[in-house]
């Protein structure tokens, strides 16, 4: 099988982080010599009783096998786990049936995952090329020896982490110390996902597609239940991996099929430019209290919105004491994309949330408009204490930890777009 | 950086966009908690300050409004948003607290 990655002419890092995102298995490692299973990484041990590494006995027992081939060991797993919303320890064991090529109770059991890449914000920096070549893994390695086929890959320079298998990733830091440097804050892992908002429109101006929502099942689909991908819910390919199955349908088909219509090349650009592009988890799925329904509303702050930033931002709001809290773009019945036009921050990257995930918290968002000497009829304040508690700081973070391309960005100078207000 | 050693930096949240009173864009500059309450006495309207956060930097013109005298920094036409460098945070922030210890 040809290197898929063969086709695309430049930095195979991104690639590599491509299909550690969409975790459908596009790029594997470099098959052994004779092995032609595209679904299996390496052929299977030789030290497993019975097995004969001709390919042609191979073949004969996959042809037996009555079930699809090529999922049980397939980074498609690994995909598919790290796709969901929380790490479940159980997950790598997929049904409880006996498996051809490893599969519980064998010794070749799917190692252990990394931390759902939902939970990180991809971190800004230029690679460097001349040590992100790819050699394939390692004579000798194999899924169990190795967290990601991947992170086994020869790093170099400031993407190589340690504290992750995705060098790309770099892990939330919560304390509040002040941050520098290239850097990009999500949530606190552990942090409840704050509700999906749809930044489609500020996509679209992008040209990039709308970002997929993906719903992970909380339970069995109905009986009989079908759909378009013939994944896990109309006993398709993914019949048999069940609620990991459905993971793999909902998630990483629809993303593949986003590559698929955007092509590769504009989201390459994108992701070289730094841009984030997210394609997160949706708790809410289709909750109609998304924006502007329900009185929600879109709050955005200018930045990466880090605990320390927040709590430096607390202030006493003039014209509105004692009210104290940290200044936020929001009104009602506003997209995303007209609050970031209207606010123009100088920052790259914005952080949104809502204020019912806020009054959630117990953070409620009050209008204060500054009406002297010149109007700034959005500006609003998530009211907080003052000074910040770290523990509230890191909290309110969390909240704001949906990141998104500031595409008003203001290279100089001050000011509101007003002429927004009149598009509404 | 070039920076101009008599130039005092300032916490400047850019969320806080607002205006002078002749129309000029500007940011609050507030004191407290992004500044050190002391330093509000040193402050003098013209002069130019460096204005940042964590992330962005640049250079300002104090401005004080007519309302409740909010001290405000207009961003000097010439300048830009510049991306802090690692460790620049820092070191702003400690000169910050170093004027405002000579207070």
């Amino acid at each position: 099988m040809s290197d898929p990655t063969d086709s695309f002419p430049s930095n195979p890092d991104l690639y590599r982080l491509l299909a550690q995102m969409y975790g459908v298995g596009l790029f594997t490692p470099p098959l052994a010599s004779g092995w032609s299973d595209p679904s299996l990484a390496l052929p299977p041990g030789s030290d497993l009783p019975g097995f004969d590494k001709s390919p042609a006995v191979l073949e004969a027992l996959s042809a037996a096998d009555p079930r699809p081939p090529g999922f049980y060991r397939s980074t498609a797993l690994l995909g598919a786990r790290a796709l969901l919303p929380t790490p479940d320890p159980n997950l790598p064991t997929i049904g409880q049936q006996a498996m051809l090529f490893g599969g519980p109770g064998s010794t070749l059991t799917l190692p252990p995952l990394p931390a759902p890449w939902s939970d990180y914000v991809r971190a800004r920096y230029t690679p460097d090329s001349s040590l992100a070549s790819n050699t394939g893994a390692p004579a000798g390695s194999d899924l169990t020896s190795a967290g990601n086929p991947f992170a086994s890959l020869p790093m170099g320079g400031p993407q190589s982490v340690s504290t992750t298998s995705n060098p790309y990733l770099i892990p939330v830091r919560a304390d509040s110390t002040p941050m520098t440097g290239p850097q990009a804050i999500s949530r606190p892992i552990g942090e409840p996902p704050v509700p999906s908002v749809d930044p489609s429109d500020i996509f679209a101006r992008a040209g990039l597609p709308r970002p997929l929502p993906m719903s992970v099942p909380t339970s069995p689909p109905a009986s009989g239940a079908t759909d378009d991908h013939g994944g896990a819910n109309s006993g398709g390919p993914l019949a048999f991996l069940g609620p990991v199955g459905a993971a793999i349908r909902s998630a990483a088909v629809p993303a593949a099929e986003a590559v698929a219509a955007m092509g590769v090349g504009p989201l390459l650009a994108a992701l070289a430019s730094g841009a984030a592009v997210l394609f997160y988890p949706s708790k809410l799925g289709d909750d109609s209290c998304t924006p502007p329904n329900c009185g929600n509303q879109y709050v955005l702050r200018g930045g990466l919105a880090a605990p320390a930033d927040i709590q430096k931002g607390v202030t006493v709001v003039k014209g509105f004491e004692p009210m104290t809290g940290f200044s936020v773009t929001s009104a009602p019945n506003m997209t995303l994309d007209q609050l970031a036009k209207y606010a123009q921050y100088p920052n790259a990257m914005i952080s949104f949330t809502t204020t019912q995930e806020l009054a959630r918290m117990g953070y409620p968002v009050a209008p204060t408009p500054l009406s002297h000497p010149h109007p700034d009829p959005l500006h609003s304040t998530v009211q907080t204490p003052m000074p910040l508690p770290d523990a509230e700081a890191q909290a309110i973070g969390g909240a704001f930890g949906r990141k998104m391309p500031n595409l008003y960005r203001r290279e100089r100078g001050a000011g509101k777009n007003l002429s927004v207000l009149n598009e509404r | 950086m070039s920076d101009d050693p008599a130039l005092l930096p300032l916490y400047v949240d850019w969320n806080t966009n607002t205006a002078t009173d002749d129309g000029q864009g500007a940011y609050g500059i507030y004191f407290g908690v992004a500044n050190p309450p002391a330093l509000e006495a040193k402050l003098k309207v013209g002069s130019k300050v460096i204005m940042h956060d964590m992330e962005l930097r640049c250079e300002g013109i104090l401005h004080r409004s007519s309302w409740r005298g909010q001290w405000l920094g207009v961003p000097t036409p010439e300048s830009r948003f510049e991306e802090l460098e690692p460790g620049e945070y820092e070191r702003l922030e400690a000169e910050t607290k170093r004027a405002a210890d000579e207070v």
